[in-house]
């Protein structure tokens, strides 16, 4: 293991160390150099956990902390602060224009499950907003979205930028994916317009959208009422969620460790049905109630014992996950292999790793052909009913940028 | 006189070490430590400054500090908590001009945070400055790749 590597998994072990603690005292650290402290900076950042580790660290009385760690953190715990504020402004006005409009939307993750488990906005960094809607209204939600300026964004693997082809009444993407992302008016955060949880080959092992909606509830932010998922929906979607990533963010751990910590806050009888329904969501959970015991030391509770059982597969998954990140600091993030190794049904797992043989050539056509960015349609203007002529310009003019660039190359080479 | 704080339009989170403040009507965040909050929190309109000094230190576990808690109120003034604050004499300075470079930012007991655009935060600082908050002009991080570990190609997907 190289020392990065091995720097990064003793800032991560600090971390978890720290978190461990929740009362105040002395966190018994050991003496670090200068290096040690900027990669555990670095490690809290990627984790996404600076403000809470800020706050932790304000209760402690070692002297071993240096202060230039505090200050850096106190600077981000207070961006934080103001950004996640104005995050829940922008959900409220957001969530209250489509219910307006006849959308239901439920808000998920961000200043909602801030506000859930820490009953503020300053202990949990929030980066986007996270909406969902009902499947059959998905057209109708992007239409809003973007009559109110918001504008989808290109990712990789969506093809959503391609004026055709992403169009939501495509019922090949509605039916396959799960959200469009977009780019709020002025420019400073994304929603996440979402009607499913996961694409198709994960949905298995997340709670089923179509039942979340009439055990939904309204949640009071300083800003107004908005509507968002029962917190036993919430506690599967997380696990589902930190699960397909591996767990690759610490910060959802946590989330789920808060949730976990009152389990008299739960109802354990909706969880087992949900669980029976989607064996799936359940295993999911179960890796994430595994690795919050083993990481954060919280107790698992006795029902979730009984209803989220740790089968072969599962432990599994956690184990490498915990390993990986105590190691090397992070976890791969590949939700490949994490769905290979969780999933048990064999037709499944043959059914995922064919329509994954023919995502490499799918994913090249799509970048050639389907995806239009703003280059290709700075071009020419076209009218809506000629926009599939962008799927011919798109390759003419990458055909020639490549050809111009490796003549230049070459030209420069043999000069 | 008998300072009353501002709660209306307020959302206070209570946090072990501050508080951290809400404004609603003015659209800005406010950082409160202990000293602070505790002034904040008791200024009801019933208690004389000095009256507020014992109950102050008495909930901080400090000795009474007069000026102390006249610096806080006025902060709290500045930064629009108060609805009646400390009176000051025309032409006088306040407490914390007069005490001038000795108090330095880093011994203010609030700190206004401007609900702004984090665009407007989106460069760096001084050198040492953490890194700016992630928008979509600086994309969060991804997950951290093994060393060597070469991606299939393209911008890693925002989680």
């Amino acid at each position: 293991m190289s020392e990065l590597q091995s720097s990064r998994g003793d800032a991560t072990r600090r971390l978890l160390r720290l978190l461990v603690q929740r009362e105040g005292g002395d966190p018994r650290w050991p003496p670090a150099a200068a290096s040690d402290w900027k990669n555990f900076a670095e490690i809290c950042d990627n984790h996404q956990l600076a403000p809470l580790v800020y706050s932790r660290l304000q209760q402690f009385t070692a002297s071993s902390i240096p202060s230039e760690l505090v200050e850096y953190l106190r600077i981000r715990f207070r961006e934080s602060c103001a950004y996640n504020y104005r995050l829940a402004s922008k959900l409220v006005s957001l969530t209250s224009t489509l219910e307006r409009e006849g959308v239901s939307v439920l808000a998920f993750k961000g200043p909602s499950l801030a506000m859930t488990l820490y009953g503020g906005f300053s202990l949990r960094q929030c980066l986007d907003l996270d909406l969902i809607v009902r499947t059959e209204q998905v057209v109708k939600a992007a239409d809003l979205m973007r009559s109110c300026g918001y504008e989808p964004t290109p990712t990789p693997a969506r093809p959503q930028l391609s004026p055709y082809l992403c169009r939501p009444e495509k019922s090949r993407h509605i039916d396959r994916g799960k959200e469009i992302q977009y780019l709020s008016p002025d420019g400073d955060f994304y929603v996440d317009l979402h009607w499913q949880f996961a694409d198709r080959f994960w949905r298995p092992f997340t709670p089923d959208v179509e039942e979340i909606w009439e055990r939904a509830v309204r949640q009071e932010l300083p800003q107004g009422n908005i509507l968002t998922l029962c917190r036993e929906d919430l506690f599967l979607a997380l696990c589902a969620h930190g699960t397909r990533h591996r767990w690759w963010c610490l910060k959802w751990l946590l989330d789920v460790a808060e949730i976990l910590r009152t389990p008299d806050a739960l109802d354990w009888s909706r969880i087992e049905e949900m669980t029976r329904i989607r064996p799936g969501n359940g295993a999911a959970a179960s890796v994430g109630v595994s690795l919050a015991h083993d990481l954060l030391e919280v107790p698992v509770p006795a029902e979730a014992a009984r209803l989220l059982p740790t089968t072969d597969r599962s432990r599994a998954v956690a184990s490498a996950i915990r390993q990986e990140l105590l190691s090397r600091g992070f976890s791969s993030g590949d939700e490949h292999s994490t769905l290979v190794a969780l999933e048990g049904r064999p037709v499944a797992r043959i059914k995922y790793r064919a329509a994954r043989i023919f995502r490499y050539p799918e994913s090249l056509f799509r970048q050639i052909v389907a995806e239009i960015g703003p280059e290709d349609r700075g071009l020419v203007r076209l009218p809506r009913r000629l926009e599939f002529l962008y799927h011919f310009i798109r390759p003419a003019r990458l055909i020639l940028t490549h050809s111009l660039r490796a003549a230049r190359t070459f030209w420069r080479t043999a000069a | 006189m008998k300072p009353l704080a501002r709660k209306s339009g307020i959302f206070a989170e209570n946090l072990p070490e501050e508080v951290v403040l809400y404004d609603k009507t003015h659209d800005k965040v406010h950082n409160l430590n202990k000293t602070a909050a505790a002034v904040w929190e008791n200024s009801d309109g019933s208690k004389t400054i000095d009256e507020l000094t014992r109950v102050v230190a008495a909930k901080a576990g400090a000795p009474e500090d007069r000026n102390l808690v006249l610096q806080a109120l006025e902060e709290l003034e500045d930064a629009g908590l108060m609805e009646v604050g400390v009176a000051r004499e025309a032409g006088l300075p306040s407490r914390r001009e007069a005490v001038g470079k000795m108090v330095m930012a880093g011994s203010a007991l609030v700190a206004t945070i401007v609900a702004a655009a984090p665009k407007a935060h989106a460069s760096p600082g001084a050198p040492g400055d953490p890194p700016p908050l992630p928008t979509p002009h600086n994309p969060p991080p991804q997950p951290l790749p093994p060393i060597g570990f070469r991606p299939p190609g393209g911008v890693h997907k925002k989680h």
